[in-house]
């Protein structure tokens, strides 16, 4: 939490100092209220704020396209999170493996498939099988390869942040080391590293927009069309990122629900730090 | 694989277009990603509620959104920085890139601040000095020092991000890619090789530039206690 060092920076202010804050809180919102006002000019200067521009996204069938283009992004992304989980949990596997050759295996393909970019991985598929993987599933299996090496990370970080008394326990009863992996630490793991993998979540959704580039029809290049076809894309921008914007905080908002019910069952507490810093901000 | 050798000026066009895109979007970032952590630990709230507005609304935009804004509407409202309009373009998607990064950036250096022990504010308060001057001189720099590592990943991933800008009229490594493509339709595979491989060095380059900087910040660090 940040109010530790927060409160720290600085004492509770005296009258010069609220003096001072109130004078930089004034000249602060007076730049920033520039800049916003600036922005807004530029948007009247245009005309982007007559009703005409806007109108188009009160008709129903208007409605219904863009809840339609949305629905196309979440396929894309509900599908490329499935399987990015799988893919993750093997890799995650693959690394936390009593095999050497197994671990070398599972690490090389980890570097491999997060080293490119998600947009390079999806022209893998597009041009790699010329155009004869359709485009949906060029952007989930691009979107898969490279989330799944990123939720690897995150999981393996997990399962190495546990205390070792949950593996020892788990062998000394007569598990495997396969069914301690699968039944006692990912289980944990998963809990503890919620807030990693829910982010990796959001960056899946986010991404689904470069399958823009590749030319398949979801909620960023419907917003383009409806924009160009009704001469107001700058309104249907605005429209689109809300939709995204608004999808990524529900999702969020989800997340931590699920974490508070979640944390009465995990049997270690493992700070999420050390292993988000490696696992990193992504696309 | 004779196509890579053949099309290795096209390969490092591609590449140059990504390190130039990468490096004003690095400079950018940094710089307005840290202003934004100043202000979301100011003891101002409207300059806090600024940063974090901020930051939700661009961590939770797509790129490729943020970057199609900039090419398509800053037109239309004339925003424009340029005539020349190869730099035109290059300087929207930097624009795009700085946006979308700095949010990033702004969380990792607000997590650096309170990596930075209690004591070193306390102590720098104790002898006197004001917010500006225990931020500038003493928690800050201890701050970019445990940021580096997740700053590296960030940057990292600006890297990549950088391919977006194929979709904004830029030349990079993915443009060059499409390029060769259409021209080479016989040795796509290869190309696709080419392109991997140099984003492959791209990072490494990257790696290797953060592990000097991890090192040279440690050895000061060393230097101070001794």
């Amino acid at each position: 939490m940040s109010s530790r060092i927060d409160s720290v920076l600085y004492d509770a202010p005296g009258p010069r100092a609220r003096r001072l804050n109130a004078v930089l809180t004034v000249v602060g919102v007076l730049v920033i209220a520039a800049v916003v006002g600036w922005v807004v000019w530029k948007l009247e200067a245009a005309g982007q704020f007559s009703a005409s521009l806007w109108s188009p996204f009160t008709y129903s069938d208007i409605q219904t396209q863009l809840a339609a283009a949305w629905w196309e992004t979440m396929k894309v992304a509900l599908t490329a999170i499935a399987l990015s989980i799988v893919l993750g949990a093997v890799l995650a596997a693959g690394r936390l493996s009593t095999s050497a050759a197994l671990r070398r295996v599972a690490a090389t393909l980890v570097t491999l498939f997060r080293t490119p970019p998600v947009l390079l991985l999806m022209f893998w598929f597009f041009y790699g099988a010329r155009g004869q993987i359709p485009l949906f599933w060029c952007a989930v299996l691009g979107l898969t390869i490279y989330n799944g090496a990123f939720l690897a990370e995150i999981l393996r970080a997990g399962v190495q942040a546990l205390p070792k008394g949950q593996a020892e326990a788990g062998l000394a009863i007569g598990l495997t080391p396969g069914q301690v992996l699968w039944t006692v630490q990912l289980p944990q793991a998963v809990r503890s590293m919620l807030p990693s993998l829910v982010s990796q979540i959001v960056v899946i959704l986010k991404d689904t927009a470069l399958a823009y580039i590749i030319g398949y029809s979801e909620l960023l290049r419907w917003g383009q069309q409806a924009g160009s076809f009704y001469f107001n894309l700058i309104p249907a921008f605005i429209v689109i990122a809300v939709v995204y914007v608004g999808t990524n905080m529900v999702i969020s908002a989800l997340a931590k629900v699920l974490e508070r019910r979640m944390s009465t069952h995990t049997a270690a507490r493992v700070t999420p730090q050390a292993a988000t810093a490696q696992a990193g901000a992504a696309a | 694989m004779q196509v890579i050798v053949d099309n290795l000026d096209a390969f490092g066009r591609g590449a140059w277009g990504t390190i130039v895109l990468f490096f004003w979007s690095t400079l950018g970032s940094l710089v307005l990603g840290t202003l934004l952590a100043v202000f979301r630990v100011s003891p101002s709230p409207a300059l806090r509620a600024v940063g974090t507005i901020y930051v939700n609304l661009f961590r939770n935009t797509p790129l490729t959104l943020i970057m199609v804004f900039c090419v398509l509407c800053l037109p239309i409202l004339q925003i424009t920085f340029t005539e020349d309009s190869g730099r035109q373009y290059r300087a929207y998607a930097v624009l795009a890139l700085v946006a979308y990064t700095s949010s990033f950036v702004c969380e990792a250096i607000r997590s650096g601040i309170n990596t930075v022990p209690v004591g070193q504010a306390e102590a720098a308060r104790a002898i006197g000095l004001p917010f500006t001057k225990v931020l500038s001189l003493v928690v800050l720099p201890q701050a970019f020092r445990a940021v580096v590592p997740p700053l590296g990943s960030i940057l990292n991933a600006l890297l990549k991000n950088t391919s977006v800008a194929s979709a904004a009229n830029n030349f990079e490594l993915i443009s060059a890619m499409r390029g060769l493509v259409e021209q080479n339709g016989n040795a796509v595979i290869a190309v696709l090789i080419g392109t991997t491989v140099t984003y492959v060095v791209l990072a490494l380059l990257l790696f290797a530039g953060v592990e000097v900087l991890e090192r040279a910040l440690d050895r000061d660090r060393k230097g101070a206690r001794a």
